[in-house]
């Protein structure tokens, strides 16, 4: 491995890029305004597939890869760095979230930010992984550390259902689910190019997802290595002392 | 279009994070590259 | 080894204090966001002079823009609660739509100084013939 990304990771990086370019003229462009919310319906395109990346896919990675760190058959370093650079990116997407929500809701509400279940989960969603990326920083000897992370990760995801099923057991100002819902999944009631960019939307992040890991891991990989050679010329220099005295 | 303002800024601001997350990740990953010894990365 | 304990410590604690706060804060509101306008009027001698959030579809015809005041019926399950609001509509307000009140009651009518509108998890295109297609 060298410092240049593999050519499948640059065709991946292409791609997300066109397709993520694609989405913004579909969405500003292309799709027309909904009939109540008017343009600012053009932010679903955005709020939607973050959510959809941060929540289910990157949380999602960050648990099943920090399981297969704490099952002992399949534990190494590779779980343990997989589960933090999905964690990271999916802090960043869930701030985008957040922050685009912010925005649509102060169009359409009125208001930037509403204490209503959905959002609440969601902002506790989102202080529980900075806290986990917080937890992987505390040092500590390797393996303690691989394992605490492992373990909390595991705890935050729980808070994925609950933001997930926030719409349907409390009264909230936010909408319900349009497509993630057995009732609506086979007839989402969503005017025909809407869908389609917004399944472009969620397509294209996907695709930047994966090429932020792949590059994300890589660094988290490079720096295990940093401070493994650092430790080791630590060790070097107290044989070295001691071989003297 | 209606609210213009507020729908491109958020266009605007979620490309540029994730372009200034993407571009924080690739230069620090060629500063650390550099640092290690070839042998290092195998 | 205590620096590293005391750093963890104090992590933990940080953590648990914004989780703590946002716990308070959100659901001891967002379990009961907001009363429909037919329990809102059930239980209206218990709120009494209370603040809290109203919810109800605003009946068509019923807006009237009076100098700083927005008057309004608000209707759920055809119950019907007069309501007088202090200062300008947000632009999304019409009649119609469901919409969640900030506020209380004062003498026969809803005092509101806050609507959020409120939108469904149906998109709808607003010109239809612009786009050939719809899936509705």
């Amino acid at each position: 491995m060298t410092t240049k990304s593999s050519p499948a990771v640059r065709v991946l990086g292409w791609l997300s890029a066109v397709t993520l370019a694609l989405t913004a003229v579909m969405a500003l462009v292309v799709t027309p305004g909904d009939v109540n919310m008017g343009d600012s319906v053009r932010l679903l395109y955005l709020h939607v597939p973050t959510a959809w990346l941060a929540m289910y896919v990157s949380f999602g990675v960050t648990t099943l890869a920090s399981v297969l760190y704490l099952w002992k058959r399949t534990r190494s370093r590779f779980w343990d760095l997989t589960a933090g650079a999905s964690a990271e990116i999916g802090v960043l997407f869930l701030g985008l979230t957040l922050l685009i929500g912010s925005i649509w809701g102060r169009i359409t509400w009125g208001v930037w930010w509403t204490w209503d279940a959905r959002l609440t989960t969601t902002a506790v969603l989102f202080v529980l992984y900075l806290g986990y990326l917080a937890v992987r920083k505390v040092p500590a000897s390797p393996e303690v550390q691989s394992r605490r992370a492992a373990i909390v990760a595991i705890a935050a995801f729980l808070d994925v259902p609950i933001v997930h099923q926030s719409v349907e057991w409390w009264r909230t100002l936010h909408q319900d689910a349009t497509f993630l819902d057995d009732r609506r999944l086979l007839d989402p009631q969503i005017h025909g190019s809407m869908a389609w960019t917004l399944f472009l939307g969620v397509i294209a992040f996907t695709l930047l997802y994966c090429w932020l890991l792949a590059h994300r891991f890589r660094l988290a990989w490079l720096e295990d290595r940093l401070a493994d050679r650092a430790m080791q010329v630590a060790i070097d220099e107290r044989r070295a002392e001691a071989g003297i005295s | 279009m209606n609210d213009a303002g507020y729908i491109f800024a958020g266009y605007f601001s979620t490309f540029a994070i994730l372009a200034g997350y993407a571009g924080w990740v690739i230069r620090r990953k060629r500063t650390l590259s550099r640092l290690l010894r070839p042998e290092d990365i195998t | 080894m205590i620096d590293t304990r005391r750093r963890l410590w104090l992590a933990g604690i940080v953590v648990i204090g914004a989780l703590g706060f946002l716990v308070f804060q959100g659901l001891g509101n967002a379990t009961l966001y907001f009363r429909t306008a037919d329990e809102a009027v059930a239980q209206r001698a218990q709120l009494g002079e209370r603040r809290f959030r109203i919810e109800g579809d605003v009946v068509a015809g019923s807006v009237v823009q009076n100098g700083n005041d927005v008057r309004f019926i608000l209707t759920s399950k055809s119950v019907d609660v007069p309501v007088v609001h202090k200062g300008d509509p947000p632009e999304l307000f019409r009649p119609g739509i469901p919409v969640v009140l900030e506020g209380r009651f004062q003498g026969d009518h809803f005092a509101s100084d806050r609507i959020l509108v409120k939108h469904s998890e149906t998109y709808v295109a607003e010109n239809p013939d612009r786009v050939a297609t719809t899936s509705r």
